[in-house]
């Protein structure tokens, strides 16, 4: 989840009042946010609490909740303080005054959508400047996806002449001077500059192998940005800028706009007339125009007995219409008191489906509010039967004296294969394709080397160790939807300074017996057939077979495999699937 | 033995009072002999009273015994230093020690240089004769002949390390109340050959010690983690829960994402969080009615919704992926019984392995164990789902809930559960829950009006606090501490103790707060805030009322907070002995937690000894002579204080 860090001055001023933190805490639950007082760890080591700050954790869908006049509008209006504001789009008084963005073709191979609008008038001071820099930072991590879907410019609309161009162009023939920098750089010759920069480093491989890189200009040829890189030098905005023109340019225009809603709506607040933005023209590459910021409200009808059924609460019309009014959900009550029109402005882009609607009903209600109630489901409980099948067995092999072991389902290929004389080519094994480190490689074929493992981490325990597990293998399998099943197999191995096929043997034999298969060659029986799986020692390996199909392998362990997982002493070990006794 | 032991009481009779020691040399026997003896006599009730008494004596070392022998190395010197002198490298060599020897010798006078002489430096003899001092003071002390030797020389000697102090454990011996110089053998088991013959009837036999510990069971053992997945399993079939089919590790896109309404480009769909496979790479077959609709209410919406208004690709869903949560195999589940008509209600659960590309640390493992239960009928209210989470959290024993509006993308409402924490006395989340989206139940063809409410926890972090495990990797994978497995009790989630009701968590480990640590820190911070050693005590003091913990589990805190604290910095040179101290009456009782823990054997036997011998200068030695036999079980030794049990 996305937090922000607020000064408490201005959250107490914004507020109305102040608050100790365990009165903003009881506030902030209730609304779905989580406040903690500011730690950080002073020069000398010790914790130090930073009182003059809040650290507020924000729903991952709420854009609106990302800085703190959004945080305080919120909280006003759900405490009642304050009314939702109206945002509205404005056309210049003169059509020709119009800010335009023209989008050229060559943009659709690499970034195809932009945005735009104008704050016009606007009064930055020392916090909220600092504010809308961290909102937009904010956004380029969430919604945007560290600028992947959608990358944000902000300019001093007093220092371009529009309209201003969106083009894609070979990095050869981009240049410009880069925000902070004192000379010219070729986008080439940036991308190198800026593959030390941790900040930007993670938004190069965007474009880095792109023929061409999206560029923003205006009618004099200045540029306003390489998108998602950098913004140019010369549109860069300071605490004197008064209007300031903001494109999104994207991969998904739906996010564009969403990011651009919330950018104007937030801001516009220090516009000379709060609330207004200025629209602006974006020409599409079909010549169609099309009017930015879009600030849909959008109205839903909802049924207001639905609703209370879903929250299980029996509450009036008038009286849900007021609850969602404090969630900035404008609701009239229509239909004689059996629906409500609500609105959803354009700051709850979250709010898709109804649904998200009756959430607003009950955080408003208080969760802590509603009468808890049991559900009159009834059912007969019942186990999965491999599952019951593993509970059983997995008692009476340790009654047996083996004693039970988890291990990782996914290991290095040479655990499946090298280590165990098979080729990895013969394991049907699921292979990962971006294990972060050796050791999760494949997804296991065979419990074996989780259990070698483990006697190697315990060396040093009095002998004979015996150990199983019950658990998961995963095979290739063309049958399955995805290629890949899982496979349930009981794995066992006596570790000694005896070889112990005997005891291994009569585990196999136990667990026979609890399965009721008798002994024999016949149909619904179980024996054993010399096998020379190179896993095992020569001579000393022997096939599993039951109910007519070989289920696993048993024997002693080829030295190889011993000194392999670093052991020195004999291991007997048994492997079989126990699907086929269900 | 017998027989020393009729000797020493034989002494005793004779004397009013006799030292071990002194005994010793009487009987000319070894003294550890003597003392064995003199512990049998003592299981005999007041035959005799042993004084234990403690000697300082100065002894020579080794080194002091060499020089004894063959002088000290200034008077070897003198003597390898022939009438007409000799080169001096010849003469280094020539003796052993020679560098002390030498120097001590210049110092003395007794040799001199003549640095001018041809072929190099030669040393001559200045004196013509020594008296070796240091050899015959060493004959004084090895003599114990103390009377004419300085402190200054015993000093001087004791930092050339020729002379060391030891103490002497010794036993004053005096008769018993019940004295007798006759010594009946007692037998130690009752025998068949005694049963049969009836001799039991006139033998005596040993008094048992009932402190000590039985001969533990040779047995297999079961996993605890799994037994703890035993104990949900338990709890949801009581509760009338069917069982899901979660044996598919691989899944696609499709069924861990796309179905649950996540869309595409959501971050926990990225390679930084999920495990891809490159082979096999795709799925392939999809009920491809449904996978439309799915497409559909993605990109458009549908069913009431708007939809995520984007351009939704096959490709992504078809990518085979190792499953993130069990919801996957839930939506297979849901899916299914949504094409059985007429719509019957269920509940369902499942406990299994899911998979999130991390790298290991103590807390978080690339696989885990995730407990979810759904509830599907008409008309579920979120009250429902309040007052279910309620009757499934107080099997666990867990009271006090109240939910947090949080956010996940295929449930809507969601919630955090909390729990009031007596202990931190604060309210911590212990699981996840919600109301599944109108797009992921229509889809998959459910009449409208059905609900579905689900909720999720991880099997893991009940699972550490339960056994008080602070590193995953100790319980998980191959590095698991098996002494820690054969050590395990039931795993019985009556979670009588408030503690417990932090055990469970999110989904994920991610933000679990280990509970000791947080305990730890809650000390820590504490005795930070007023900078004493004196608060900290205090502070320990009070979470042990506030959470009427036994003792064990307070020392058990203390010591992980010991371990802990090391990142905190400096604070951890005031808590050391502060924590040494505050731990040292419960020693006892921490010895099957020291044991699990499988922490250093000696710091288990040297607690048990200090708790004997209630000395913080016999805790030092038995630092060094305290160990666990472990090839006995839990038996204790300490060599030096002759304790075992």
């Amino acid at each position: 989840m996305p937090t922000i860090t607020v000064n408490s001055d201005e959250l107490f001023v914004g507020l109305g009042r102040s608050y100790t933190l365990e009165q903003l805490d009881e506030l902030c639950f209730d609304f779905g946010l989580e406040v903690e007082a500011c730690e950080e760890v002073d020069k000398m080591g010790q914790l130090v609490v930073d009182s003059t700050k809040f650290k507020f954790e924000v729903p991952a869908n709420r854009y609106d909740l990302l800085c703190v006049e959004g945080l305080i509008r919120a909280l006003n209006i759900f405490l009642g303080r304050q009314k939702a504001p109206r945002y509205k789009a404005v056309h210049p008084s003169d059509q020709r005054l119009m800010q335009q963005l023209k989008i050229l073709p060559a943009t659709q191979q690499v970034r195809p959508f932009a945005v735009a609008a104008v704050l016009r008038d606007i009064t930055f001071t020392e916090y909220n400047y600092a504010s809308f820099i961290d909102l937009q930072d904010k956004l380029h991590q969430n919604i945007c996806r560290k600028r992947t879907l959608v990358a944000i410019g902000t300019h001093d609309l007093d220092t371009l002449q529009g309209p201003f161009i969106y083009d894609a162009k070979p990095p050869a023939q981009i240049k410009f001077r880069p925000l902070n920098q004192i000379k010219e750089f070729t986008a080439s010759e940036m991308m190198e500059m800026y593959s030390l920069d941790s900040h930007l480093k993670p938004y190069l491989p965007i474009i880095r192998d792109k023929p061409v890189y999206p560029i923003i200009y205006d009618s004099n040829g200045v540029v306003l940005s390489m998108p998602p890189i950098i913004n140019g030098e010369h549109s860069k905005i300071s605490l004197q800028t008064r209007n300031v023109f903001i494109e999104c340019t994207a991969t998904d225009l739906t996010k564009a706009k969403i990011v651009l809603d919330t950018i104007v709506t937030m801001f516009s607040q220090y516009c000379a007339k709060p609330f207004e933005v200025e629209a602006a023209e974006v020409i599409q590459v079909d010549g169609t125009k099309v009017v930015y910021p879009e600030l849909p409200y959008r109205k839903e009808v909802v049924d207001v007995e639905d609703i209370n059924n879903k929250v299980g609460i029996r509450i009036s019309a008038e009286k849900m219409a007021t609850l969602l009014t404090r969630m900035c959900l404008e609701s009239k009550v229509i239909a004689e008191g059996k629906s409500l029109e609500v609105e959803v402005p354009p700051i709850r882009a979250d709010v898709i489906h109804p649904c998200d609607i009756i959430e607003d009903v009950a955080i408003s209600y208080g969760f802590n509010n509603i009468e808890w109630t049991f559900p009159k489901t009834t059912s007969i409980g019942s186990q999965f039967i491999l599952n019951k099948l593993t509970d059983k067995l997995r008692h009476d092999i340790a009654a047996a004296g083996f004693t039970e072991v988890l291990t990782f389902a996914l290991c290095s290929r040479e655990d499946i294969s090298i280590k165990l004389r098979t080729k990895l080519e013969d394991t049907k094994a699921v292979h990962i394709a971006n294990p972060k480190t050796l050791e999760f490689q494949v997804a296991r074929t065979t419990l074996l080397p989780g259990l070698m493992k483990t006697i190697h981490s315990n060396k040093n325990m009095p002998l004979p160790l015996q150990l199983f597990e019950i658990s998961d293998i995963v095979l290739k399998d063309p049958e399955t939807d995805t290629g890949a099943g899982n496979e349930r197999h009981v794995c066992a191995v006596n570790y000694n300074k005896t070889s112990g096929f005997e005891i291994i043997h009569g585990l196999l034999d136990r667990i026979m017996q609890l399965l009721e298969v008798p002994p024999g060659k016949d149909k619904g029986g179980y024996y054993l057939r010399a096998s020379d799986k190179p896993t095992f020692f020569p001579g000393r390996c022997a096939e599993v077979i039951a109910l007519g199909q070989t289920i696993g392998y048993m024997g002693i362990l080829h030295p190889e495999v011993v000194t392999g997982f670093d052991l020195n002493l004999p291991c007997a070990a048994l492997e079989i699937n126990i699907e086929p006794f269900l | 033995m017998a027989d020393i032991a009729e000797l020493v009481l034989q002494h005793i009779d004779k004397s009013d009072g006799i030292d071990t020691l002194q005994l010793s040399e009487a009987l000319k026997e070894d003294h550890q002999k003597v003392v064995g003896a003199v512990k049998s006599l003592q299981a005999l009730r007041d035959v005799i009273n042993a004084e234990q008494r403690v000697a300082k004596r100065l002894e020579l070392t080794d080194e002091g015994k060499d020089v004894l022998l063959n002088g000290s190395y200034e008077a070897q010197i003198f003597k390898a230093v022939p009438k007409d002198g000799i080169a001096q490298d010849q003469l280094m060599e020539s003796v052993p020690n020679s560098n002390i020897g030498f120097s001590k010798a210049m110092q003395a006078g007794w040799i001199t240089i003549d640095k001018a002489a041809e072929g190099g430096q030669r040393v001559l003899r200045k004196v013509e004769s020594i008296k070796d001092e240091v050899q015959i003071i060493l004959e004084k002390i090895d003599r114990q002949d103390l009377s004419d030797v300085t402190e200054a020389q015993l000093n001087e000697f004791k930092r050339r390390k020729l002379v060391a102090e030891v103490k002497v454990t010794s036993y004053l011996l005096s008769k018993g109340p019940n004295f007798t110089l006759k010594v009946e053998r007692q037998e130690n088991e009752l025998t068949p050959e005694m049963i049969t013959s009836g001799t039991w009837k006139n033998k005596e036999f040993k008094q048992y010690n009932f402190d000590a510990m039985g001969v533990m069971p040779a047995s297999g053992h079961l996993h605890p983690l799994l037994k703890v997945r035993s104990e949900f399993r338990q709890i949801f079939l009581e509760m009338g829960f069917s069982e899901m089919a979660t044996n598919k590790f691989v899944e696609n896109s499709f069924w861990n994402f796309d179905t649950l309404f996540q869309p595409q480009q959501h971050p926990a769909r990225d390679a930084h969080d999920t495990f891809f496979l490159s082979d096999p790479a795709m799925a392939n077959k999809f009920p491809m009615e449904y996978l439309k609709k799915v497409k559909n209410v993605h990109e458009k919406g549908g069913y009431g919704s708007q939809g995520y208004r984007y351009e939704w690709k096959i490709e992504e869903a078809k990518k085979n992926i190792l499953r993130t949560h069990t919801t996957a195999n839930t939506a297979r589940t849901l899916y299914a019984l949504a094409q059985k008509t007429p719509f019957k209600p269920g509940k369902f659960f499942s406990i299994d392995r899911v998979f999130r590309n991390e790298s290991l640390d103590a807390t978080h493992l690339a696989e885990f164990h995730q407990i979810e239960g759904v509830v599907i009928d008409f008309g579920l209210t979120l009250g429902d789902l309040m007052g279910f989470m309620n009757e499934f959290f107080k099997k666990l024993g867990i009271q006090k809930l109240r939910f947090k509006p949080a956010y996940n993308p295929y449930t809507e409402p969601s919630m955090e559960v909390f729990s009031y924490h007596e202990g931190l006395q604060k309210w911590v989340e212990i699981g996840n829950s919600g109301v599944f989206r109108p797009e992921l139940l229509l889809p998959m063809g459910f009449p409208e009006g059905v609900t579905a409410i689900a909720w999720g926890l991880s099997v893991e972090r009940p699972t550490m606090i339960k056994y008080k495990i602070d590193n995953i990797r100790d319980l998980i994978g191959p590095k698991v501490d098996l002494k820690m497995l054969h050590c395990q009790h039931y795993a019985r989630l009556r979670f009588h103790e408030p503690m417990m009701s932090c055990a469970l968590s999110t989904i994920a480990l991610r933000n679990a707060i280990h509970l000791f640590q947080a305990y730890a820190f809650l000390a820590w911070w504490h005795s930070s805030l007023s900078k004493s050693s004196q608060s900290f005590l205090m502070a320990l003091q009070k979470l042990t009322t506030a959470t009427s913990l036994e003792q064990q589990s307070v020392a058990g805190i203390a010591f992980t907070l010991k371990h802990n604290v090391y990142p905190l910095g400096q604070k951890q040179k005031l808590i050391t002995p502060v924590l040494t101290a505050y731990l040292m009456p419960f020693y006892v009782n921490v010895k099957t937690f020291v044991y699990r823990r499988g922490l250093k054997a000696s710091t288990y036997a040297t607690g048990f000894c200090w708790e004997r011998q209630k000395s913080a200068e016999n805790f030092e030695h038995c630092k060094e002579s305290a160990y666990v036999d472990y090839t006995r079980g839990c038996h204790l030794a300490c060599t030096r204080c002759n304790v075992e049990v």
